[in-house]
């Protein structure tokens, strides 16, 4: 199953490495493939490097593409974990 | 479509292509669309039917004495259609050519950039359309560790946590050099040749589960990286599957197509215990005796049959009662 979501990006330091840790937890949780696509490039959200290369700040919109068993509950989590600016204050 | 802006055509080539503007003019809002060039030529005698406006224009000998012999009003004329045109990128005048003043005119009163270079036309023509290849060069970006191991370059793809990373520090270790960890750059170039490069960004950083983020450049020395290699071999590690058949004899390798190039492709299956990288190792010296000319697998083959052959002309009994 593939879900589509796109997830815009609320807190003020944007994708950062912390923040990028978190994303890359959740996304380890699940066994779909969690795949990022921002203009030409795309991203696999389980590798660390891969997310910072993107160096997306406030204001970005990402889109999330799950594709597995679990695709549902992963972007589920996803969008969480961005509407809880990755577990930051501001 | 890629465009690229005649003011990054300036900045990045000026020293290449020996560049200097002859006007002072804004270079932003002018743009290249493709890779293909045009020499004024014909253009000038008023024939513009078929003049490709949007390609970079080059001035050379030739074009500047053909406008001399023109009469004012008529290369008046000329000129103003052509570089009135708003998709003209720009003009580069070869073989440092004199600038007829009218054509300066013209590039003024229509804001189009004006270089000049001493490189003579037929050599600047084979060098800019080498840097437009580059540019325009289909792109794509890889999830997986680009390495150069013995001078072949290879790329390592995988399920994340499958073990590149590590597989690439052990590569390390042995004095191979790492071109791209977790996210590998591509282009096509011509000639069917898939260039690897790193991102700006990650450099040689890694990050190597249990320990976090580490510096490759930093711990092991400029010798142990590099910025592009050229890909020319893809190994594929994969969970070990006791149902699936893996190759084992190597006699015809698998691709792998990158673009529109395919590369000769081994999956590799990891387990516990096998190390992955002396065996992608192997793989490159395997691969570099393949390009000498020496294919170990057919030759096996051809021993063992050669043998059989022997034996059997030698005991022509043998075959015989096996025949019947």
């Amino acid at each position: 199953m593939k879900v589509t979501e796109k997830l815009l990006i609320v807190n003020k330091l944007g994708l950062h490495l912390r923040a990028a840790a978190e994303l890359v937890k959740v996304a380890n949780k699940f066994k779909s493939q969690v795949m990022i696509h921002h203009g030409v490039q795309n991203v696999n959200a389980k590798s660390l490097m891969g997310l910072m290369t993107l160096a997306a700040a406030k204001g970005t919109e990402l889109e999330f593409e799950c594709d597995g068993a679990d695709a549902k509950e992963a972007v589920a989590a996803l969008k969480q974990l961005f509407e809880n600016r990755f577990g930051e204050k501001e | 479509m890629k465009k690229i802006s005649v003011e990054s055509l300036f900045q990045q080539a000026k020293e290449r292509l020996h560049l200097t503007p002859l006007l002072e003019m804004e270079m932003k809002d002018r743009f290249i669309t493709g890779v293909d060039i045009n020499r004024m030529g014909m253009g000038l005698t008023g024939y513009l039917k078929w003049f490709p406006f949007h390609r970079l224009q080059i001035v050379g000998k030739t074009e500047v004495h053909y406008l001399e012999t023109l009469k004012p009003a008529q290369r008046h004329k000329v000129l103003q259609i052509i570089f009135s045109n708003k998709n003209l990128p720009c003009v580069v005048v070869t073989h440092k050519m004199k600038t007829p003043a009218d054509l300066l005119a013209a590039a003024k009163k229509y804001k189009v950039p004006v270089f000049i270079t001493p490189t003579p036309t037929t050599k600047f023509i084979s060098e800019i359309s080498v840097y437009l290849e580059e540019e325009f060069a289909p792109e794509s970006t890889q999830h997986g560790t680009l390495m150069d191991i013995y001078g072949v370059g290879i790329l390592i793809l995988g399920q994340s946590g499958i073990g590149k990373s590590e597989c690439a520090l052990d590569l390390v270790e042995r004095g191979h050099r790492l071109v791209a960890d977790d996210l590998v750059y591509m282009k096509r170039l011509a000639n069917r040749i898939v260039m690897g490069s790193r991102s700006e960004i990650i450099k040689h950083h890694m990050e190597i589960r249990g320990l976090g983020i580490i510096n490759i450049e930093n711990l092991f020395g400029v010798g142990a990286i590099r910025d592009k290699k050229r890909i020319e071999l893809v190994v594929r590690l994969e969970e070990w599957n006791d149902k699936k058949e893996y190759d084992r004899l190597g006699l015809a390798p698998a691709t792998y197509k990158i673009f529109d190039v395919e590369l000769p492709a081994f999956v590799i299956p990891v387990r516990p215990g096998r190390n992955l990288a002396v065996i992608i190792e192997v793989a490159a010296m395997n691969h570099r005796s393949m390009k000498m000319g020496y294919f170990t697998a057919q030759e096996f083959a051809d021993r063992v049959g050669r043998i059989m052959a022997e034996e059997s002309s030698r005991h022509p009994a043998h075959r015989a009662k096996g025949h019947s």
